[in-house]
């Protein structure tokens, strides 16, 4: 670590020198460093996102693209030193990033739109916001269900009921899906977070339904090659598959209840440009670019303003009622065992 | 004199460059890693750097770990000897043939690595998935009347591994069949051996070390590989670099990471050493044999099989 962090100094020191000696930025404000998701979501932030934000501020937005507990370490490398301002985290892993104290609070005196946001969606010690809702359920091939004349899932449990014996695909407990499987089980069966046990035995019958539990989260090959009826994904990620494939599939908020899943927009502590990564995190939070989220990435918006027609609304996460539904799980109960629950999993689930 | 001493001093001055290189990306890396093993973690806090056993004596003493860690060097080993069985053959045909089927025979053995994984694993799911080619074939000649899951077993593991490394073995094999001089084996034929005869009294043992530099390559690779297990092996055959990956990337514990690393470097050195070791025992046995019998017995075996 003490390795690292020395050469972030040098690295940097290099990269200062070239920029003086670089002549100077056509931007007036400089710039702002954005991690987010990579992928089609880059492509979505830079063509169509960002632009207006560099124009209207005179500033340029450089993207690094990576997933949530990426920028955790990399925030955690640099911490003496921070390159990015603002960074795109699910809930889950902000908390830790929270809690190792690498995150900084905002206020609607520098992000004004924070006064539109649905209060589920602000962050705990008001440290990041929200810019989307999710639900975590059960998904399923209607098609392939309706040949095999199987009845669709409603509840957490069914997922253990040898109807679908051999054809549910899971993610591991490394990845959000599988987590939440887990924990939901636990719920289903007269546990909770903090007793989870219930969970690992239903888990356990569950585990003798599900060809494969994957390393990621990215189940669409599973369907599209008929191996798998049923799995654990978000709405937003099943709509976005059944958008950009035509292959249909149906979303079932379980009986026990579905999880709210919650990509975050958070200031880093001591970033190079705390001013405009505020204004940034604003802009993202606006009304257009809400509505924008919820047309383009299938994400339930979080600003309350926001007003979509029926046809974008449906299937997505959207309205007081909806979020208020959702279950929010205990972050900080899940960090403080995850790598105690993991060990399990590896012996008791995966074995 | 003074022609030899300045070459030698161009030698040492050319070997700097790589030197610097492997010191820079290899040495350092590796003893940054020895480091971070022995440091301890707190998922509150972070690293704490405080230099203890704590993450080896978590790890040996845990039966689980030695059950992943046995499941890849047994399936390593089962790999590096499917890779030699069917690289060798593969290897005499590619030094036989010329112009484009030696072509388009490197050409195939290529593919694999310059593949990306996603679409290997996709691949092999339209191969070996329940609704994939071999299922649909069996069943469509009669011999299965259900679909059965190829993949996600240790079975598919060996297989993935033993085409994405094979390469490694028929290209060792064949710089050494390329190297044998010809005359040999025609003084063999011309004092009456088999083809069967010279190729395994000449040929093969003159190919040795080719083999065992594949095998060497494959074992190395494939005790280190990570895609390939996690993908067909799927998360419930683990391989140890998934262990590895688990602790580093989901949980952020780089010090428990960094000593299942450590583990695994030693074990693969281990089975190196004494690969060598029984190499050089082999090789001075059959020195000592040669030595004693004389080339007469060697001759006469050849004649009686003829």
């Amino acid at each position: 670590m003490r390795f690292l962090r020395r050469n972030v100094h040098s690295i940097l020191f290099v990269a200062a020198m070239a920029t003086t000696a670089l002549p100077a930025s056509a931007y007036a404000a400089g710039e702002v460093v954005f991690g987010c998701w990579g992928g089609a979501s880059q492509a979505r932030f830079q063509e169509k996102m960002l632009p207006p934000f560099e124009k209207a501020n005179n500033v340029k937005v450089r993207y690094v693209p990576g997933v949530s507990t990426y920028f955790t370490s990399q925030m955690q490398a640099q911490r003496n030193a921070p390159e990015l301002d603002v960074v795109c985290q699910d809930d889950g892993p902000q908390s830790v990033a929270r809690e190792l104290g690498l995150l900084a609070p905002i206020d609607e005196t520098t992000v004004p739109n924070l006064k539109n946001v649905v209060p589920a969606a602000l962050g705990v010690d008001n440290i990041g916001v929200g810019y989307g809702m999710l639900a975590m359920g059960i998904v399923y091939s209607p098609e392939a269900l309706e040949k095999a004349g199987v009845e669709p899932p409603k509840s957490w449990n069914d997922l253990a009921d040898p109807r679908f014996k051999g054809r549910i695909v899971m993610s591991s407990i490394d990845a959000t899906p599988g987590l939440f499987a887990l924990l939901m089980l636990a719920k289903a069966n007269g546990g909770d977070v903090n007793n989870i046990t219930p969970g690992f035995e239903k888990m356990k019958e569950v585990s003798e339904n599900v060809i494969e539990f994957t390393k990621g989260a990215d189940f669409s090959q599973y369907f599209q090659q008929g191996e798998a009826w049923v799995t654990v994904w978000t709405n937003s990620e099943m709509a976005r598959f059944v958008n950009s494939t035509g292959f249909k599939l149906n979303f079932v908020y379980p009986t026990e209840g579905a999880p709210i899943v919650m990509p975050m927009l958070n200031l880093v502590k001591n970033g190079p440009n705390p001013e405009m990564g505020q204004k940034l995190i604003d802009y993202l939070m606006s009304d257009e670019m809400q509505t924008f989220f919820a047309r383009e990435s299938r994400i339930g918006p979080s600003n309350k303003n926001v007003v979509l027609p029926a046809d974008v609304a449906e299937g997505l996460t959207y309205g007081d009622e909806a979020i208020s539904k959702l279950d929010k799980p205990d972050w900080s109960v899940i960090n403080a065992n995850r790598a105690a629950w993991t060990e399990r999993w590896n012996r008791e689930i995966e074995r | 004199m003074h022609k030899y001493a300045l070459s030698r001093r161009g030698w040492l001055l050319l070997l700097i460059p790589p030197l610097i290189v492997l010191g820079l990306l290899y040495l350092l890396p590796v003893f940054n890693l020895i480091r971070i093993s022995f440091v301890e973690y707190d998922p509150q806090v972070g690293i704490i750097p405080n230099y203890q056993l704590g993450n080896y004596v978590e790890l040996l003493g845990d039966g689980f770990y030695f059950e992943v860690l046995w499941r890849t060097i047994r399936l390593s080993l089962l790999t590096t000897l499917f890779c030699a069985l069917l690289g060798y053959p593969i290897a005499v045909y590619l030094i036989r043939s010329t112009g484009w089927r030696q072509t388009a025979m490197f050409i195939i053995l290529l593919m694999p690595l310059v593949t990306s994984v996603t679409v290997m694993s996709y691949g092999w799911l339209i191969l070996l998935g329940r609704n994939g080619v071999i299922n649909l074939t069996l069943a469509g000649l009669g011999i299965l009347d259900t679909s059965r899951q190829l993949m996600y077993n240790e079975t598919a593991i060996v297989v993935g591994l033993v085409h994405v490394l094979v390469v490694f073995m028929v290209i060792s094999i064949a710089a050494s069949l390329q190297s044998i001089d010809q005359s040999w084996i025609r003084a063999a034929r011309g004092l009456g051996a088999s083809p069967a005869t010279a190729f395994r009294t000449i040929t093969f043992p003159l190919s040795l070390p080719g083999l065992r530099t594949g095998a060497l390559l494959v074992f190395v690779l494939s005790m280190s590989a990570y895609a390939t297990p996690t993908l067909l092996g799927g998360t419930r055959h683990k391989f140890l670099s998934y262990l590895v990956y688990q602790q580093a990337i989901s949980l952020y514990n780089w010090p428990s990471g960094a000593a299942m690393a450590v583990v695994l470097l030693i074990s693969t050195t281990v089975l190196l050493f004494i690969s060598s070791l029984y190499a050089q025992i082999g090789a001075m046995r059959a020195n000592l044999r040669t030595s004693k019998t004389g080339t007469i017995s060697g001759s006469m075996n050849a004649g009686s099989e003829t």
